[in-house]
Formats: structure tokens, sequence, C-alpha cells
């Protein structure tokens, strides 16, 4: 079996680019989500993509679509009911996407029988991407870009002071919000590619083994996108050759290099 | 001049000199929803170039009294009198003021972030730049020439985690500086400072005042204004004001007594 034979397979080079645009715009959000601590919110909106999924795969429009407009719909209803202050963040948080989450289950079990199979949205299908998936993710990989160029300056100051930023005049909560948009966008993208239950780590793992490695904010996100990127390469391969679940092989790469980091990173500057 | 989105309104520079007053209260009241009144009926004004001291026991209103200042918090207003309590240089008050800079408290900055010293003072001029727009040269020189004022030109490749309390202080005064900002709110600048270093902040400020610009510093610390010369004015609160003064007029014993008590 020759080392470039992956790379002639269709499915392969498909699978590859998704993957990789994926990462980069992981590499590139991650960064924000580590700063602002959004971790957390980052894995609910991923988990609460799915009820969307089953439900567009009920009515039989595209899962891609479907899950964004979940997911969408779960930023906004954490945002808004976050507003009063009546409750912490992180509360408000778990149980919007537990809740989605259940309700995705139940969706589930109502379609019980059916025979298209949702766990790979669970679980990410890699090598099942068809032009159209490719198109989406480049797309939105692009959004992604653009979006943090223009906006890098405001993005930077608001994570590290938002009072300051507000004091300027730099309208904090829609910033926050286009924020949360663009990982929705982001998640709904890398679950085809490594699945909801696991593109949190795509999206944090990197961006915090890129913290221990760089003090500037700039290279944190060349690192941590590069880091996301090689991790999709060499999780892809693997998966090629040792016939494990892509979606896996990909993660374990990440934390394999984040293990790796903060060994040899004696100390926190 | 070229075509910039500013964040928030330009305010002249014309007007903002020749105000008289930095800040003028009238009777400011101010509570946390569902909460006792934090602060009740405060009054006073505060003339352009002078440096005052808020000094009172902690939870006695001056970190709320620093930020309603800045425009972050709204006063609570009473049914008697709609009319704006708050008056920065003599307007009714905005939230973005490109001419005031508020200060947190240390606790309650991100230090590990990873940011320079001279990127964090870069920020102050953000104000000035808006939308789109990267800091041109004149940014740059206002940026070298402030982190001069300070002190910090050497550490201004530094990375913020590595900067002692003293020089973080700095840092964000530096910042304040870029932003060109005339009306300066410290909040507990001195908290965890040691000796020195206390010392080189209260110079700074000194310095500043005889460029022209307000500075309000609230601390706890009875020492800081005791030894020194923090402030020309002292204002004691303890949700209302006990006194205003000199710091001989107010630091003595039987003043400090009616908030500390």
């Amino acid at each position: 079996m020759s080392i470039l034979e992956p790379l002639t397979l269709v499915f392969m080079q498909r699978g590859l680019a998704a993957g990789m645009l994926v990462a980069v715009a992981c590499g590139l959000l991650g960064c924000f989500v580590v700063l602002r601590g959004m971790e957390y919110i980052g894995d609910a909106i991923a988990h609460s993509v799915f009820p969307g999924v089953v439900i567009s795969y009920a009515i039989g429009s595209s899962l891609l679509l479907g899950g964004l407009v979940a997911g969408l719909a779960t930023a906004l209803l954490i945002s808004v009911l976050n507003r009063g202050g009546k409750l912490k963040d992180s509360t408000t948080i778990g149980v919007v996407f537990t809740g989605a989450l259940a309700l995705g289950v139940l969706l589930m079990s109502v379609l019980r029988g059916s025979t298209r199979d949702l766990s790979h949205f669970l679980f990410g299908n890699i090598l099942g991407v068809n032009d159209s998936d490719l198109i989406f993710t480049g797309i939105l990989a692009l959004v992604v870009f653009v979006c943090v160029i223009l906006f890098y300056k405001e993005l930077t100051l608001s994570s590290f002071d938002p009072t300051h930023a507000r004091k300027i005049g730099i309208p904090v909560n829609s910033l926050r919000t286009g924020l949360l948009i663009l990982l929705t966008l982001t998640i709904v993208a890398g679950a085809q590619s490594v699945g909801v239950l696991l593109v949190t780590a795509l999206l944090i793992t990197p961006a915090a083994t890129a913290s221990l490695l760089s003090r500037r904010l700039p290279r944190m996100i060349g690192i941590a996108s590069g880091l996301a990127v090689t991790s999709v390469f060499i999780g892809l391969y693997a998966s090629y050759f040792f016939d494990v679940s892509s979606g896996a092989a990909i993660v374990l790469v990440v934390t394999i290099y984040f293990l790796i980091a903060w060994l040899f990173v004696s100390k926190r500057y | 001049m070229q075509r910039r989105f500013y964040y928030t309104r330009h305010i002249h520079n014309e007007h903002i000199e020749s105000a008289v007053h930095a800040v003028c209260l009238d009777h400011l009241t101010f509570a946390y929803p569902g909460k006792a009144p934090t602060l009740t009926d405060i009054h006073f004004c505060v003339a352009q170039g002078e440096r005052v001291a808020l000094l009172g026991p902690n939870g006695a209103g001056k970190s709320t009294l620093l930020k309603l200042m800045a425009g972050l918090l709204k006063p609570t207003l009473s049914s008697a009198t709609q009319a704006p309590m708050i008056k920065i240089f003599e307007a009714p008050i905005d939230t973005c003021h490109p001419h005031t800079a508020y200060l947190a408290q240390r606790s309650e900055v991100d230090w590990r972030f990873p940011i320079t010293v001279r990127d964090v003072v870069m920020m102050g001029r953000y104000a000035h730049l808006g939308w789109f727009s990267r800091p041109n040269k004149t940014d740059t020189h206002i940026v070298d020439e402030v982190l001069d004022i300070v002190g910090l030109s050497a550490l201004a490749q530094a990375s913020i985690s590595d900067l002692s309390g003293g020089q973080q202080q700095r840092t964000f005064i530096a910042r304040a500086l870029a932003q060109n900002a005339r009306l300066l709110l410290l909040d507990e600048p001195f908290n965890n400072l040691d000796a020195p270093s206390q010392r080189s902040i209260i110079e700074l400020t000194k310095l500043l005042q005889s460029q022209g610009k307000t500075i309000i510093i609230s601390t706890h610390e009875l020492g800081s204004v005791i030894a020194g010369d923090v402030a020309e004015t002292v204002i004691l609160l303890n949700h209302n004001i006990i006194a205003i003064g000199s710091p001989a007029q107010v630091v003595r014993p039987d003043v400090l007594a009616q908030a500390y008590l």
C-alpha cells in the first residue's frame, strides 16, 4: 500500500479538504473561545445541534441546514435568557443544552426504525462529505476568516477588556452575538467531520495547546490553526491505514499535541 | 484627515477644554436592583485639573461611584427629578465619552491574556480609530510617547503577565493617556502595591495633573492618603458623603470615625 494512495481517492480528497477548512475555522475561533472562557457554551451549541438534525431528517431537508437553525436558535435563546441577569451564564447554558439534547433523543426514538444512520452526525462522517457539503464548508471557513480579520481589533479588545471596549463605544453584546453565530456555523460544519460529540475538541484543544506555546495572540491563532490542520491530516491517514473512526483519530491527535505541550512547557509564563 | 467609522460620536476638544468642571454630581442616588441604595444623595463637583481621592471602607460604594462617573452604570432616577444627575465636562453623561478613562481594579483584568504592554496601550488609540482602520504612524508615535511618560519604554514588548503590580497599573494609565483622556478614574490603584510602587503612581498622577488632567482615585487604604500627597481633595464616602475637604481637614480621627466605625 503506497503512502500516497489515500490522496488518489476522491472521497479522501474531499474529506481532507473539508476537514482542513473546518480546522482553520476552529483554530481561529477557538482562540477567542478559550480566551473568553466560552468553552462551555461551545459544547452546549454542539449538543443542541442534534435535535435540529433529527427534525430536518424527518422532514427531509438538509441535515446541515437543520443543525444550523437549531444551533443558532440555542445560541440566541441562551443570550436572551442571560440578559436579565437572574442566573449565572453557566447555569442557563446547562439547562438549555441538556434540554435540547433530550429533545433530540426523544425525536430520534419517535423516528426509530429509520434506515438512514443519524449516528454519522453524532460521531462524524468525514469520508461521506459530498460536493455540496464541501462548498458549504468552504464558504463557511471563508466567512469566519474574513469576519475575524475585519473585526480582529474589536474582538481582541472586547475579549481582553470588555469594560474599556464598552467605554469607547464598541457594541460588546453585538460582537458576542456575532461570535456565537460564527461559532455555531463552525460547529455545524465541524460536526460533519468529527461529529457533534467531539467537535468541541477541535475548537478548544488546539487553542489551549497554542496558549501554552505562545504569548502573542496572532501567533497563538497561527499555532492553533496549524495544529488543527495537521491533526486532520494525521487523523485521516491513521483512520485509513488502521481502519479506525476518523473523527476519534483526529481528536486523539490534538489531545496528544496538548499533552506533549503541557509536559514540555514547564511553567505558565 | 482620513474618513473613519468611529465607535461613538466624537466631542470637540474646545468644548471640553473650556469646561470648568470635569465632573458634577447632582444629588445622585444609586441602588443595584432589589438592594438597598449603595449611594444616596451624592453631591459634589470636581474642577478640571484637580486630583481627588475617594476614601472609604470596603463596600462604601467607591467603585460604584467611579463606574457611575465612567458611564458604566446608570443612576437610579428618583420620581421627583428627571434631570441628569451626572455631568461630565458640563455635558450630560454619555456611556462612551472618548475623554474619560476608567481603570478597573487589577483583580478584574485577565493578566494571562497573550498580549504585550505596547498592544494594551495601543488599545487606548482604538477610541480614535473606529471600525476597519489600523493604527497609523501617528498612533504609533503617541504610544511611544506615553510609554516614555510612564517609564515603560523598555518593557514595551513584554507580556503583561511578566509585569509587577506597579508596572501593570502604569500600563493602564498609559492606555488612558494614549486615549487622550482628560478625566482618569482609577479604581483602587494601590491595592497590593509595595510602598515604592505606590510612590511612583502618585508621582505619575502629579505629572499628569500638571498637564491639566483630572484624576479621581479610590482607595480604602488610609495610609496612602495620610502619608502623602495622593490628592489635594479628599472625599470621605460611606454610602453618602461624610466629608469633603483637604487631607488635613478630612483625615482626622474624629472625621474618619464617622465612616470607619
